[in-house]
C-alpha cells in the first residue's frame, strides 16, 4: 500500500510542477511585454517599470523567474497583487467563503441527490424516475451562468426570497441560492449515478437471497443495496468538491461572493498575473490532493488496484 | 481609454427554459430561506445611500487614477477646484489660485478646514502629499501627473535604478500656513483646471510613516483620512464595502444632506442592477449594457443619462501605407453611417460624434470634422474609387478591436457599411486585450485600422489634443506627427489667458479635421439609475455621483 501511495505522490509532483509551469508561462511569458500586461492599458512610469521588473525578476531568464516563484511558494511567500496587497491576505480572506459555499453545495447534493437517486432506482421507469431524468438532462444542458442569472432574477429580484448579492450579515443563509446554483450540475449527476447503481444492485444475487430469506424491502435497500451503491457516488463527490471550488468562478461572479472564484475572475479581468498564478496553483493542489485521496480510497476498497 | 466594461452576455432564448425547473428544486428547501428585506421608502435624514462600485485599486489620492478609487475619494476629500456649468474651474478648498505668468502659481487655501482626525489643513498638507506622489520610488499610479512641476526630474531619474537626487519637489514652496507657491517648468494655462484632478488631494501628517522620505503609512491606505464631506467608518473591507459617514466639521459651502454613503463593491455590473431592482442598492452609476433595453420600463424616470467625456475614435497607424492617403481615410469616414450605428447597436447609449474632443471642455465646437464625418455613400465611393478602390487598401479593410470591451457588434456593423458603401471587403480583427493591440502597434505589425476610446482626466481641451494627437503624446499610438499642430498646442499652453489659449487649441483641432489622423465616431453617454429611497441623483463630469446633492426621497403617499 505504501508503495502505491509513494508512486501516486511522485506522479502528483510531476503534475503539479507541469501545470504551474504552464500557468506561469501563460501569464508571464506569452504576453509580449509582461510589464505592459501587468499594467493594463495605462502607460508605465520608469519607476513602476523598475519596481515590477525587480518584483518578478523579469530581467532574468524565464526559467529562473519560475524558480523564484516556486521558491516563494515553498516558503509561503506568494508575493503581492498588482495593487500591492499581499496575495496571502487576499487568499486568507477569500478561501473561507468559497469553502463554505462549496460545503453547503455538496451538502445539498448529498441530502437531495442520494434519496432522489435511490427512489428513482427503486422504481425504475416510473413517474419519479422519468421526472428526475428529464430534470437532470435539462440541468446538464444549461450553462451555469444562465442558471445563475435566471434564478437570481426569479427568486431574488421578482419573488424577494433571497438577496441578489452576497450579504455577509446573513451568515450561512447568504449562500443558499448560490450554493444551489453551484451544486445543480453535481446534483443531477449524483442522482443519475445513485439511480443506476441502485437499479443494478437490485438485480444482484444477494438481493434475491435476502428477499427469499424474508427481509423487508426497506431493510434490503436501506442497508445492503445503498451501501454497495454508494461507492461510485462517494468517489464522484470526492472529486466534485474540488470541481465545485472551480465552478465557483462563475457563481461567485453572479452573486458577488468575494471568494476565491471571484478573485480569480477579477484577477483575469485586471490581468493580475501574480494573483491568477497563485490561485490557479492552489486550485491545482486541491484537485491533485482530492484525486489522490480518492485514488487511495479506491485502493483501500479494491485490492486489485494496489497490486497492479 | 481606461473605460472598457466587459459585460458578460446572457443568451436570452434559453432564459425561460431554466426558470421553470429551478422553481421546482428550490421549492424543496424554502423553509430555510430568509426574506430579502425591502425597507419601505420614507424620508429619512439618517439615510445611508449605497452606491455600487468595483474594487478600487488604491485609496491613496496620488495613486488613484481609476474610477472606482476616484468614486471613494470624492466622498473623503474635497478638491482645490471644482467646475461650473461651462466646465471652468471654480475654487472649492482653495480661496484663490492666481498666477502672473501661468508658470508660478500661488494657491491660497480657505481657512478653517480640518481633516477628519482634527488636524488642520495647511499648505504643507498639499506640499507633503504632492512630494509623495511625485517621488519615483513610491511608484504611485499618478506619478506622471506631477511632471509639469519644477524638480520632477530630480525625483524621477531617467535611469530609475539610481536613487533620486532629491526627495522634495523644488517647485513647491510654502509661503505661510495657508499659502503655497507652485512653479512649473513651462507656463501651463490649464493648471487651475488640473487642480480638480483627484490625485492632487492633501494628506494629513497621520498619513505618513516617515515624512522625510515620503513614506505613506500602510494603515492609511486602508482607511484614508481626508478633509471632505464624508469620513471613513471603519476600514476598507476589500471586495465587500467601504462605509463612510457625514463629517460634522466639513468646512465646504455645501453640506451633505444624507447621513452617509456606503460604496458596495461588486464584481459585475449586472449584479448591481439586480440589487437595485431588489431594493438592496441605491445607485448604479454605470448601467450594464444588457439591461439598457429594459431599464426604462423597469425604472421609469429613475433611469437617467448624463454626458460623459468618453469619445470613441477609429485610428489609422501611420506606418501602414494602406491608410496613408487622406482620400482613403476620408472615404471610410464618409461611408460610415454614425447615426444608424448609434441607434441600432447602442440604443442611444452612445451618440454620433463629429469632433475630436468631447463637449465637456471649454472650447468645444460641434462638428469640427465637417464634411468628412457626414454620411455620404455616393461621394465616399467616388473618392475611394478615384484612388484605386479596394486595391488602395490592399484588398480589404481590417478594424482591430479588443474583445473584452464589447466592441464586436459595432465593428461588425461598421464593416457591413463599408462593404456596402465602398464595395470593399472589410473584417474585424479581434485582439484579446487592448494592451496586446498596443504591443502590436509598437512593433509595427499590420493590424489594420483600430478602435480607441478616450476619457479626460480633467475638463480641458488640451487633455484630448496633447495625449492623443501631439507627436510625443502618451496615447498617440498611431504615430500622427504634425509640427504645425505641436506648435499650436505649445502656443496654447503658453497663452496668457484661457480665452487666448482656446484660439490656438481651436486652430490645432482644425488641423486634425484637415489631416484626419483618426475618425471621430461616437460620444458615450453615462447611463445610471437609482432607488426610490433617494432623490436628486446627479452625476458629475467624471461620472461620479454628486454626493452633496443626494437627498432622501420624499414620501410618495
Amino acid at each position: 500500500m505504501s508503495h502505491y501511495i509513494i508512486r501516486r505522490l511522485l506522479q502528483m509532483l510531476v503534475a503539479f510542477v507541469g501545470t504551474t509551469f504552464i500557468v506561469y508561462a501563460l501569464m508571464f511569458k506569452i504576453a509580449g511585454d509582461p510589464l505592459q500586461a501587468l499594467a493594463g492599458e495605462k502607460p508605465l512610469s520608469p519607476s513602476q517599470r523598475i519596481q515590477l521588473t525587480e518584483q518578478y525578476h523579469l530581467d532574468r531568464p524565464f526559467i529562473i523567474q519560475y524558480g523564484f516563484y516556486m521558491k516563494g511558494l515553498a516558503t509561503g511567500n506568494l508575493g503581492r497583487t498588482i495593487a500591492g496587497r499581499p496575495i496571502a491576505d487576499v487568499l486568507a480572506e477569500a478561501w473561507p467563503r468559497t469553502i463554505e459555499l462549496a460545503l453547503l453545495s455538496i451538502t445539498i447534493v448529498i441530502v437531495l441527490g442520494i434519496p432522489a437517486g435511490v427512489l428513482a432506482g427503486m422504481w425504475r421507469g416510473g413517474a419519479f424516475d422519468t421526472i428526475t431524468l428529464t430534470l437532470s438532462l435539462i440541468v446538464i444542458g444549461i450553462p451555469i451562468f444562465v442558471l445563475g442569472t435566471v434564478s437570481q432574477t426569479l427568486f431574488a429580484v421578482r419573488l424577494g426570497w433571497f438577496r441578489p448579492s452576497y450579504a455577509p450579515e446573513l451568515g450561512v443563509a447568504a449562500y443558499i441560492l448560490p450554493s444551489i446554483v453551484l451544486g445543480l450540475l453535481s446534483l443531477a449527476t449524483a442522482v443519475r449515478l445513485t439511480r443506476t447503481a441502485v437499479a443494478e444492485n437490485l438485480k444482484a444475487d444477494y438481493v434475491r437471497t435476502a428477499l427469499s430469506k424474508g427481509l423487508t424491502r426497506r431493510r434490503i435497500v436501506g442497508i445492503h443495496v445503498l451501501r454497495n451503491s454508494l461507492i461510485p457516488v462517494i468517489t464522484f463527490l470526492g472529486t466534485e468538491l474540488g470541481a465545485l471550488m472551480m465552478g465557483a468562478v462563475v457563481t461567485e461572479g453572479i452573486f458577488n461572493i468575494p471568494g476565491i472564484g471571484g478573485r480569480l475572475f477579477q484577477g483575469i479581468r485586471l490581468e493580475d498575473g501574480p494573483l491568477v498564478v497563485s490561485i490557479v496553483t492552489i486550485l491545482v493542489l486541491i484537485y491533485l490532493v482530492t484525486n489522490l485521496l480518492v485514488d487511495i480510497l479506491y485502493a483501500v476498497l479494491d485490492p486489485r488496484i494496489r497490486h497492479e | 481609454m481606461r473605460s472598457s466594461f466587459s459585460p458578460d452576455r446572457i443568451r436570452r432564448p434559453r432564459v425561460f427554459a431554466g426558470a421553470a425547473r429551478a422553481a421546482l428544486l428550490t421549492g424543496l428547501i424554502l423553509g430555510a430561506t430568509c426574506g430579502g428585506s425591502r425597507s419601505p421608502s420614507s424620508p429619512d435624514a439618517g439615510l445611508i445611500v449605497s452606491i455600487g462600485i468595483g474594487e478600487p485599486k488604491h485609496l491613496i489620492p496620488s495613486s488613484t487614477t481609476e474610477s472606482n478609487g476616484s468614486d471613494v475619494l470624492n466622498a473623503l476629500f474635497a478638491p482645490l477646484v471644482t467646475y461650473d456649468a461651462q466646465f471652468r474651474p471654480v475654487e472649492l478648498a482653495a480661496e484663490s489660485i492666481t498666477s502672473p505668468d501661468n508658470r508660478v502659481w500661488t494657491i491660497r487655501l480657505r481657512p478653517g478646514w480640518t481633516f477628519h482626525n482634527g488636524e488642520p489643513v495647511t499648505s504643507e498638507s498639499y506640499i507633503n502629499a504632492w512630494n509623495a506622489g511625485a517621488y519615483g520610488p513610491n511608484a504611485h499610479d499618478a506619478n506622471g501627473y506631477f511632471d509639469k512641476i519644477q524638480g520632477y526630474k530630480d525625483l524621477n531619474p531617467a535611469d530609475a535604478k539610481t536613487p533620486p537626487s532629491a526627495k522634495k519637489l523644488s517647485g513647491l514652496t510654502k509661503k505661510d500656513d495657508l499659502t503655497f507657491e507652485v512653479t512649473l517648468d513651462q507656463p501651463y494655462v490649464n493648471f487651475k483646471s488640473f487642480l480638480g484632478f483627484p490625485a492632487l488631494m492633501p494628506l494629513p501628517l497621520a498619513a505618513f510613516a516617515d515624512l522625510a522620505s515620503n513614506k505613506i503609512a500602510p494603515a492609511y491606505a486602508q482607511a484614508p483620512i481626508g478633509q471632505g464631506p464624508f469620513k471613513m467608518k471603519g476600514t476598507w473591507q476589500h471586495d465587500q464595502i467601504i462605509e463612510t459617514e457625514r463629517f460634522a466639521s466639513y468646512a465646504g459651502p455645501e453640506k451633505p444632506r444624507v447621513a452617509g454613503v456606503s460604496f458596495k463593491i461588486y464584481q459585475q455590473l449586472t449584479t448591481q442592477y439586480q440589487d437595485l431592482l431588489a431594493g438592496q442598492l441605491d445607485v448604479v452609476q454605470h448601467m450594464p449594457v444588457e439591461n439598457l433595453s429594459t431599464a426604462k420600463s423597469d425604472l421609469g424616470d429613475r433611469f437617467r443619462q448624463s454626458p460623459s467625456s468618453v469619445i470613441q475614435i477609429l485610428a489609422f497607424p501611420t506606418f501602414d501605407k494602406h491608410y496613408s492617403r487622406l482620400e482613403v481615410r476620408k472615404a471610410i469616414s464618409m461611408a460610415i453611417d454614425r447615426d444608424e450605428i448609434s441607434r441600432a447597436i447602442f440604443l442611444g447609449a452612445e451618440q454620433p460624434h463629429r469632433s475630436f474632443v468631447s463637449p465637456l471642455v471649454p472650447g468645444y465646437r460641434a462638428n469640427t470634422c465637417g464634411e468628412a464625418c457626414e454620411f455620404n455613400p455616393a461621394k465616399a465611393k467616388a473618392l475611394f474609387d478615384s484612388v484605386g478602390g479596394a486595391a488602395a487598401v490592399g484588398g480589404r479593410i481590417e478594424i482591430a478591436y479588443n474583445v473584452d470591451g464589447g466592441h464586436k457588434a459595432w465593428v461588425d456593423a461598421t464593416c457591413n457599411q463599408l462593404r456596402r458603401n465602398l464595395g470593399v471587403d472589410c473584417v474585424g480583427n479581434p485582439q484579446p486585450k487592448f494592451a496586446e493591440l498596443l504591443i502590436k502597434l509598437e512593433t509595427k505589425q499590420p493590424v489594420g485600422a483600430f478602435r480607441m476610446g478616450w476619457i479626460f482626466d480633467y475638463p480641458v481641451i488640451e487633455n484630448y489634443l496633447g495625449p492623443l494627437y501631439s507627436t510625443h503624446g502618451s496615447s498617440n499610438y498611431y504615430g500622427y506627427s504634425n509640427p504645425q499642430f505641436d506648435k499650436l498646442l505649445a502656443d496654447g499652453d503658453k497663452a496668457p489667458t484661457l480665452e487666448a489659449s482656446l484660439a490656438f487649441y481651436g486652430r490645432a483641432e482644425d488641423l486634425l479635421a484637415r489631416d484626419l489622423p483618426v475618425l471621430p465616431l461616437r460620444l458615450m453617454l453615462n447611463s445610471y439609475a437609482h432607488s426610490t429611497r433617494v432623490t436628486n441623483v446627479l452625476m458629475d463630469l467624471f461620472n461620479r455621483t454628486e454626493l452633496l446633492k443626494l437627498e432622501p426621497a420624499n414620501p410618495t403617499r
